[in-house]
Order: C-alpha cells, then structure tokens, then sequence
C-alpha cells in the first residue's frame, strides 16, 4: 500500500484529485488532506512521513514550499498546481513531477508511473534482506563435512566429526577416527587442511591434523615446543613446532 | 458528490456566472465609468466564482444603498479590491476572511479582517490599490483613503456624484 497526503487548499480541487486517485490507483490510501502550511507543518511533525505526497502550491496562509523548507522530508512530492512558475524551486524540494491543473486521470496516472519507476530504481541498490543473506553465505567458505574413502572397490563416507587425526607418513595419509578404525586416503595433507573447518582441525606439524575433542592434555617439551596427548594411541608422538605453539594455543582457547 | 440532476444544475449556475464576469469584462473594459449597480452585479458573479473555490473560507457581506448605486466608478475598482483581500489574505474553512462592502454618505467601503499570508506568489506587484488611486485621481481629482489596523484592513473609494 501507498500511503499518500494531499496538501491542496481549495475542497473541491482536495476532492477532485482523492476521486482520480481512487479511481487510477487500488493500492494508494490518502491518509491525510491538509490546506495550509500550519497545519501541514504540525501534521508532519507528529506523523511517520508518507510515501508520497501530492502538493499544491499556493494555500491559504502562503507557498507550500515554506513546509518543505522547514521540515526535513524525506517522502517524494507530486505538485500540483494551476501555474509553471515553479519548477525550480519545485525540484529543490523533493519534487519528481509537476502537474498543471485542471487535473486529468491521465497525467496523475504518468506521475504516478514515474513515482514507480523511481522507486524500483532505488530499492535496487538496497539489497533485500535474502539477497543479504544470499551473499554471507558466499562470502563464508563452506567446509567439507564428508570424507570420501576408498575401501578396495567401494567408496566409504566418513563424517569429518568422527575423525580424530590425520597422520601422514611415508606418502601415505591416514585418517583415524574416534572409534579405533583406521583408513587410507587418496588425498594429500595439504588439500585436508585447506577442506577441513579450522575451527575443528589443526595442522600441528606436517605430519598431523587433529580434531579438537581428540585431545586429551598438552605437554611442555623443551625449547618452546609442545606434545599433545591423544585420547588415542598415535603411531608417534604429536609435537607441536614452536612456530605452530601460539596458533595452536590460541586455536584450542577459541571456542567454536 | 451530488446527484446527477443537481450536480448539473451546478455546473450551469457556475457557467453562468463565470459569462457574466466575461461579459462585463469585454464591455466595460473600454469605459472610463462605470454604474456601481453594475459594477456590483458583476463583483457578485466575481464573488460566487470565489465562495465555489474558497466554500466556507470566505464570507462576504455587501449592503449598499439604493442612492450609492445610482452613482458611478471606475469599471474593476471593486472587483480589485476583492480580489486584492482574498490574494494577500489567509481564505480557509480554519480561518475565515470575513468581507464587507458597505457605503456612507462619502465612500464605498471594503473591509476585510486582516491575516496575511506567510509568502505571497510572485507575481504580486502591488499595481492593483495603484492602479484604482491614479484612475479616481485622472478622472475625479478624488483620493481613496487606505486604512490599516491590527486587525483590519479598509480601502474607502469616495463615491462620485
């Protein structure tokens, strides 16, 4: 719906042009009809602006352009007036169209055309709240949830969950999961690290990537390194570099 | 809106009038004189046109003698003065302009309370009062006489003999 105000000083011009809308425009409601500046001024202090405004030019207590420069007005104005003399000043104040009277149908249905177009033309530029969404969505990398593993001729899903650790070693990587299973992968370390949520794995060395809840306690080792123990058995034990000690540190803090 | 039958029956009365002003307009237009019994026909249709735009924001009020409508005025005098009252004046249902005509011995007097507008459209040259002045001063070494109060404004057009 498009809430409307018409400022028109003479009852029966008001009228003229409330009959033209109904009859044109299904969607408009005339919330308002005021004929001069005091009362359009009060009006808009007190009222949510409208959608659209239809303005006469001259009232009874002077040029409706006194409102306008009073009241900062964000809705859009359609004059309406018997004279061009005021075009400029008409556009100064938020004006899209100016209609000559006597009013027809035709040219209010045109201004009103033009008030359409302009606000498709606006509202493109602010996204809609899906298109926002939509758009996060892109922006956040999606991490792979399944690993794909090839068991002799048949293809295993395992959910990236049940996976404790990931060991690399002579070529080879291995995925263990929390229930004591181990597999092969044809994948390289690299290409898990970079598939996997970080915020679940952690690469601690170039032989290891670790799920969070597979650790049970970390360790000081000297200079600056760490041991982190496994609630599983590991085929070697899990040093932590001490360029990787910080992140690592801090990864365990950060909550998911 | 009104019933058909009526609504026409308006339009007609409105048409009416709106040809009588034409009419004097191209009559008198060329005339020095004019009879105020004349002028005040027409300043009634002027009037009529007026009261349809303004409904209830204006409300006039014209009482002239029969001796006064024997005398004569320059065509439009009136009519400008009417026109000048509703043009710089506040004409809404909110807040009436109350106007009268009325005469003495000496003057046609038009009065109207006074509540100017904030702005005025531009093309208001003031030519209208100026104008009446130098025609009953060429005509009839008469002065009208301008009054301004508070409350009021009054225009007094000596009434010639």
């Amino acid at each position: 719906m498009i809430n409307a105000v018409i400022i028109e000083d003479e009852p029966k011009a008001a009228n003229e042009l409330k009959d033209i809308l109904e009859q044109i425009r299904k969607d408009i409601v005339i919330v308002k009809t005021m004929g001069s500046i005091e009362e359009a001024s009060e009006w808009f202090q007190q009222n949510d602006p409208p959608d659209i405004i239809f303005s006469d030019i001259q009232l009874s207590d002077g040029l409706s352009f006194e409102i306008y420069k009073n009241i900062d007005l964000s809705s859009p104005i359609i004059f309406c007036t018997a004279f061009d003399e005021y075009t400029l000043k008409a556009f100064e104040a938020n004006g899209i169209s100016y209609l000559l009277k006597p009013m027809t149908p035709a040219k209010v249905e045109e201004s009103l055309r033009k008030y359409d177009e302009l606000k498709a033309a606006f509202s493109k530029r602010q996204p809609s709240a899906n298109q926002l969404e939509a758009l996060i969505r892109q922006l956040r990398p999606s991490y792979q949830t399944t690993l794909l593993i090839n068991v002799r001729d048949k293809i295993m899903p395992v959910k990236a969950e049940d996976v404790a650790y990931l060991y690399y070693n002579n070529g080879v990587v291995s995925v263990y999961l929390f229930n004591q299973q181990q597999y092969f992968i044809q994948e390289t370390m690299d290409d898990l690290e970079s598939k996997l949520n970080p915020s679940t794995f952690f690469r601690v060395n170039r032989q290891y990537l670790i799920h969070r809840n597979s650790i049970q306690e970390i360790e000081r080792y000297f200079s600056r390194k760490f041991i982190a123990k496994l609630f599983l058995k590991t085929p070697e034990p899990i040093i932590v570099s001490k360029i990787k000690a910080t992140p690592f540190m801090n990864w365990i803090k950060e909550s998911i | 809106m009104p019933e058909p039958y009526l609504f026409l029956k308006k339009v007609k009365e409105y048409i009416g009038e709106v040809s009588n002003v034409y009419r004097y307009l191209l009559q008198y237009k060329e005339n020095d004189m004019v009879a105020v019994e004349d002028e005040l026909k027409f300043t009634e249709s002027y009037l009529y046109i007026l009261s349809e735009r303004f409904e209830s924001g204006l409300q006039v009020e014209i009482s002239i003698g029969e001796r006064t409508r024997k005398t004569s005025l320059p065509p439009l005098a009136l009519q400008t003065l009417v026109e000048n009252a509703v043009k710089h004046n506040i004409v809404s249902p909110a807040r009436p302009l109350y106007l009268e005509i009325t005469d003495n011995d000496e003057f046609i007097v038009v009065r109207n309370n006074l509540q100017l507008k904030h702005s005025l459209p531009n093309d208001s040259s003031q030519s209208g009062l100026k104008n009446i002045h130098e025609r009953y001063g060429l005509l009839a070494n008469k002065e009208i006489v301008i009054e301004k109060t508070a409350t009021h404004f009054i225009v007094k057009l000596p009434v010639l003999v």
